[in-house]
This record gives structure tokens, C-alpha cells and sequence, in this order.
């Protein structure tokens, strides 16, 4: 059931081809590009920090293996390794949000060829062969202290706190993660891929992502939170009940397996463009 | 060259028994603990730790000479001194309970509410000199503190190890940097629960403290979103922390007026922020060492560990004086109560009980 670390090599083996072909040696080319990210506004205070609506506290997330979408090719965007925020594997992007105390980054640098992009394909999470590692010895942007829980459980792959405004319930958090990880204890990590991997596979189109924002855009997510009563976070056993399987199709996940749904096409929390 | 060389290695032979460079500090680790920051104006050296170590139990630094550093942060309680709140040398009671001295090397901000106190070498300006509460009292009485250690001449030899080829006598800056460099190395890694954890060993801890860390760190709990990490508590940098975090939170102590007012006594991070949300916010410390250090909270208002438990599971603390602490609109989200069987409640204290470091608390004279 679990087969992203194959996709990966498969998809870096391809990677390593079209680069190889496009600068006619084995060297990684092109020219330095970023990738921003933005809180979709949707023409109001976009975390609702000063207004009735439920406030944005803080909206993190982990990215992995990114590639530019090219007409049925695709090409890998090589993340340069650019700490704190990103080590060449992993990235971290972190939301200006309600809670100023928290460091934000909105972006990522790498490189990749000159070509007629139309689209973008990225895994949120953290990958397994670096989830389950001795968080203590890791290295930024995994050193993050609110964003791993254990040895057993990794990362949290995004996580989001909101806190009531003041015309909405109670405080609401989503903290999205790799579940039914079995080892002999929280300490100790699994030596298997764990049951609910839980990582979604956004695929983006419609602009050139090079130059044009991807907005994060909570207004589905949060409608269900909202139309819920916000009973219960979100933070594991998201297989059980009725907000939280809704809430990781927002992402394009099947809470009963934690893989995509449908290639997560489903997905309502990532934008490439226009509003 | 070669005749530089042998003129350096000569001025060194000549000076060597009078100034003697001071020895790096090597710090003792497991192998996965990173190394806490170590500011670059105060270089952490073998002679400043032990100048330091000399000054910490010695009372002549307060000014009516009753109380020493140790005083309110004994060795055998984990640097804590016991009491719900401390009482300085003139017999002030003051409104916080001490810290435990414990891993503060890794402390993103020092003390229990203030965001920008980031330096242990700041932090010790308070207990020396500040009036409100009044601690140590060296304020008004500088002249006559310094003075005991220049007429001392083990402290002569103490400070011209520390700083070898400098005339000056004992000053203020010398003893904050050599205390700072002593309680930076009070450091602790060598619980039951870093044996099983980070040195692999299964039989370090029992079946119940295993139970009672895999409930510490379930989502049932929440315990871990202040008290995460590797120092148990989110509130941690160190040598390679790039991405600073400072949380501080609320955690249901008081509701005063169903509103989430605190006692004016105590309004936590709200003294420095004038935030009405900051209210009774303080910053989670390490449970590294916990069950040495009763009583607990900011005002040492729960007396034991046990009580800490249940006060979590309620998800806050009600009673007439202090207004219901677990409606309180500023209470942190994830504190939102738990129920434990006994059995459970068994494995989590046996658990709190294996992070207690036995040699750390003997390492002090």
C-alpha cells in the first residue's frame, strides 16, 4: 500500500534524465526560481486576525518532492539546500499568521530548467525514510519543536491552529500526520511504513508556478470546521467520526486508507493563480 | 617562522605557570543532545565554572550575607528550593516559585514570563540586584559586596584563573559571567528515561514507565504540545535551533471573573506584553528532574505531582477563590482535560518519576 519511496526513486531516476538531457552533463541546471506561497484572502483579512471571523493562529506545513508540471513531462524542481527553512530535501513553509511570536517563510529556492511550465506537483509531509528519526539529532527545518510528536509518530505534515473569533465556537486545530505507526513504544520508531500514511500528492495547474503564488486557501476547510461546531480537533484518528474524514478530503485524502483519493484531485487547500 | 614559532613556544614557557590559558569547556552529552548556545561574549571555560561554582554557595554575595544562590536553588531538590513561593534575604515572601535550575542552558527565555530575558547573564541582574521582589539585595550595597571578595585570596586566585593576565579586582561583570557559566553547565542527560530513549537501552525503563510514556505522549493527553522535546518543554534553542520559539500558556489556573482574569498579583506575560490575552501566561520549564521540585505552578499552588495530574485531567482548576480556571476563554486549547484509569495514573507518575536524574543532583558539593 505504501509506495512513494519507489515513486521517488522512479520519479528522481526520470528527474536525473531530463536534467541530464536538457544540460548535456550530469549537473543539476537553470536558473535560481522560487516557489511562494500565500494565504488566500478571498478579499477579507486573510488569518482574521483583527476581524469576527475565526482567527488563523499559525499554519505550517512540510513539502517534498516538488516538480514542475510541463505538459505530460515533469521536471524536478531542486530544492536548494537553504537553512532554516529547507535542507535540499525537505521544506518548511510557514504562514504569517495571528501569532506573531512564530517565524514566518513563504517560500522555496531551487533551480530548474527553462521550460513552459503550467502546473505543480508537490507531497506535503515529511518523507518515512526521515519521519521516524531521533527528532533530538535532526537538523532545520526538522528541529521544530511544535512540529513532531515522536519517534513513532514523525512529523506533523501541516499543521493548523485557529482560535474562536468573536462570532465563531471554540478553538479548532488540525495537526495532519502519519497514523498506525507500530513500535514497541513512542520512543522507539516503526520499522515499517505505518498504516495511514497521510501524506496527499497535490497536483497544481493552470499558471506558471514559477511566477504565480500558490495560495493556501482555508474557506473549505474552515466552513466544515464552522458547520461542525468544532466539536473535535483534528489531530489523529482521523478515520473516526464525521468532521475529520471530511477534512482530509478537503486535502484530497481518504481518511479510511490515508492515500490520495482519486490522485487526491479532491483537494480544495492548494491553488496555482487567480482566486 | 620556524624562529617565530620557537620565540612564541618560549614566551609561553615564561609565562605558563602565571597565566595559564583557561581550558575550553567540554561539554558532556549523549551523543544525539545537541549542545546549548553559549553567548559570544562570555566563552564557557573550566576556571569561569569553577569561579562561578564558588560564588553560587557562597552567602557573602547577598548583601546582608544570610542567603546564597543556593539557598533558593539546592542541589538536592534539582536546584529548587521546596516552598510554594520564595523568600529572599531580608525575609520578603515573594509571589513565584523558584525555578529549578535544570537544563536552563536550553531555555528560550529565562524566569517564568518574560519574553525578553533571552541570556542567562541578564537573568542574574535580577536575583542580585533587583528591589521588587527583593532577593539577594545587592543593590545600594555594591562597594561593600565586592569587597568581601577582594579581601579574599581564594577568590583572587578563583578570578585570575577565570580572566589570567587581568589586574582587576573582583566586579560585577566577572561574577555575573562566571555564575552564568556555572549554572550553564548545570546540565541533565542521564535519566532512566534518556537511557531508554536515546541510548536504546529497553530495560531502562519498567513496563508501567513505558505505558506512562506512551500516555505522555499520546494526543489524549496533549502533554507534549508545552512539554515536547528533547528538554521537555517547547520553550528549548540550542546550538543548532535556528528557528526560535518562545510559547508561552495558560493553563486554567484562575478565572476570576468568567472572563479569564488572573489575580493582579500575577498577570504572567501580560506584565511585559499589556496584552489582556497574555494574561497568566508563563512558560512550560523542563520535567526533567519534576518529582524533586514540589510544589508546583508559578505560585507553588499545587503541592504534588499526583495533584498536578489530576489538575491536568480536569482540564483546569475550579474552586471559590479562584473562579473556574477551566471555562477560561484564554486557557491554551490542547489543556482540555483527560480521564486515566487509576492504573494509568500510576503509569504516568512512574513515568514523570523516570526523568529524574540521580547523578545531577548529587553533582553539586
Amino acid at each position: 500500500m505504501f509506495d512513494i519511496s519507489v515513486r521517488f526513486a522512479v520519479a528522481l531516476a526520470a528527474g536525473i534524465a531530463v536534467i541530464a538531457g536538457a544540460s548535456g552533463c550530469g549537473a543539476p541546471s537553470g536558473a535560481p526560481q522560487t516557489l511562494q506561497f500565500e494565504l488566500a484572502a478571498n478579499g477579507t483579512d486573510a488569518a482574521h486576525c483583527d476581524d469576527d471571523g475565526r482567527r488563523v493562529q499559525s499554519l505550517r506545513f512540510y513539502l517534498h518532492r516538488i516538480e514542475l508540471l510541463s505538459g505530460d513531462a515533469t521536471v524536478p524542481f531542486v530544492m536548494d539546500a537553504l537553512l532554516p527553512w529547507q535542507d535540499g530535501s525537505v521544506a518548511l513553509i510557514s504562514l504569517p499568521a495571528c501569532d506573531e511570536a512564530q517565524a514566518a517563510n513563504v517560500s522555496i529556492t531551487g533551480k530548474a530548467p527553462p521550460g513552459d511550465y503550467q502546473g505543480l506537483r508537490f507531497i506535503v509531509g515529511v518523507p518515512f525514510s526521515a519521519n521516524h528519526l531521533n527528532p533530538a539529532a535532526a537538523a532545520a527545518p526538522l528541529n521544530v519543536g511544535s512540529m513532531f510528536w515522536t519517534w513513532q509518530l514523525g512529523y506533523k505534515f501541516l499543521r493548523l491552529d485557529t482560535a474562536a473569533g468573536a462570532g465563531s465556537g471554540a478553538a479548532w486545530s488540525f495537526h495532519l500526520g502519519s497514523e498506525g505507526c507500530e513500535s514497541a513504544s513512542a520512543v522507539r520508531p516503526p520499522k515499517d511504513p505505518c498504516k495511514w500514511s497521510n501524506r496527499p500528492v497535490v497536483s497544481l495547474s493552470g499558471s506558471d508556478p514559477l511566477n504565480t503564488p500558490v495560495h493556501v486557501d482555508l474557506a473549505a476547510l474552515m466552513a466544515l470546521v464552522d458547520a461542525s461546531g468544532a466539536a473535535r480537533s483534528c489531530m489523529g484518528s482521523f478515520h473516526e467520526g464525521a468532521l475529520c474524514p471530511a477534512v482530509l478530503a478537503t486535502i484530497g485524502l481518504d481518511a479510511a486508507t490515508g492515500e490520495c483519493a482519486a490522485q487526491c484531485a479532491g483537494q480544495q487547500l492548494f491553488r496555482l493563480g487567480a482566486l | 617562522m620556524r624562529a617565530w614559532l620557537f620565540g612564541g613556544a618560549l614566551l609561553t614557557l615564561l609565562s605558563g605557570c602565571e597565566q595559564a590559558e583557561p581550558t575550553p569547556w567540554q561539554w558532556s552529552l549523549p551523543p544525539s543532545i545537541p549542545a546549548p548556545m553559549v553567548p559570544d561574549d562570555n566563552a564557557l571555560t573550566v576556571e569561569k565554572v569553577a569561579l562561578g561554582k564558588a560564588l553560587f554557595f557562597d552567602a557573602r554575595l547577598s548583601a546582608n550575607q544570610t542567603q546564597s544562590c543556593a539557598t533558593c536553588h539546592q542541589p538536592a531538590r534539582a536546584f529548587s528550593d521546596g516552598r510554594a513561593t520564595a523568600i529572599g534575604s531580608t525575609g520578603e515572601v515573594h509571589r513565584r516559585n523558584s525555578l529549578a535550575l535544570v537544563n536552563i542552558a536550553y531555555n528560550a527565555t529565562l524566569t517564568w514570563a518574560h519574553p525578553g530575558l533571552t541570556t542567562i547573564e541578564r537573568q542574574i541582574l535580577i536575583p542580585l540586584f533587583g528591589e521588587e521582589p527583593l532577593e539577594m539585595g545587592v543593590a545600594g550595597h555594591e562597594e561593600e559586596v565586592l569587597a568581601r571578595f577582594r579581601q579574599d585570596a581564594k577568590y583572587d586566585s578563583l578570578f585570575a584563573r577565570a580572566w589570567p593576565g587581568t589586574k582587576q579586582p573582583a566586579s560585577f561583570d566577572p561574577i555575573v559571567k562566571a555564575l552564568a557559566s556555572y549554572v550553564r553547565t548545570l546540565v541533565s542527560f542521564d535519566s532512566p528515561f534518556d537511557r531508554y530513549a536515546f541510548l536504546g537501552d529497553d530495560s531502562a525503563l519498567t513496563d508501567a514507565q513505558v505505558r506512562g510514556l506512551n500516555l505522555f505522549l499520546s494526543e489524549r493527553l496533549e502533554c507534549h504540545h508545552c512539554h515536547g522535546g528533547f528538554n521537555f518543554s517547547q520553550s528549548t534553542t540550542h546550538a543548532n535551533t535556528l528557528i526560535v520559539e518562545m510559547p508561552f500558556h495558560n493553563t486554567g489556573l484562575f478565572n476570576l471573573d468568567g472572563r479569564g482574569a488572573v489575580p493582579p498579583v500575577d498577570t504572567g506575560l501580560m506584565e511585559h506584553t499589556r496584552q489582556a490575552a497574555d494574561r497568566g501566561k508563563y512558560r512550560a520549564p523542563t520535567l526533567r528532574n519534576i518529582a524533586l521540585t514540589a510544589p508546583y505552578m508559578h505560585d507553588g499552588s499545587i503541592a504534588s505531582l499526583g495533584a498536578v495530574v489530576d489538575f491536568y485531567a480536569a482540564g483546569g482548576r475550579a474552586s471559590a477563590v479562584t473562579g473556574d480556571g477551566r471555562t477560561s476563554p484564554i486557557k491554551n486549547p490542547f489543556i482540555k482535560g483527560f480521564t486515566l484509569t487509576q492504573e494509568e495514573r500510576g503509569d504516568l507518575l512512574a513515568f514523570l518519576a523516570g526523568l529524574t536524574d540521580h547523578d545531577f543532583v548529587k553533582s553539586a558539593p
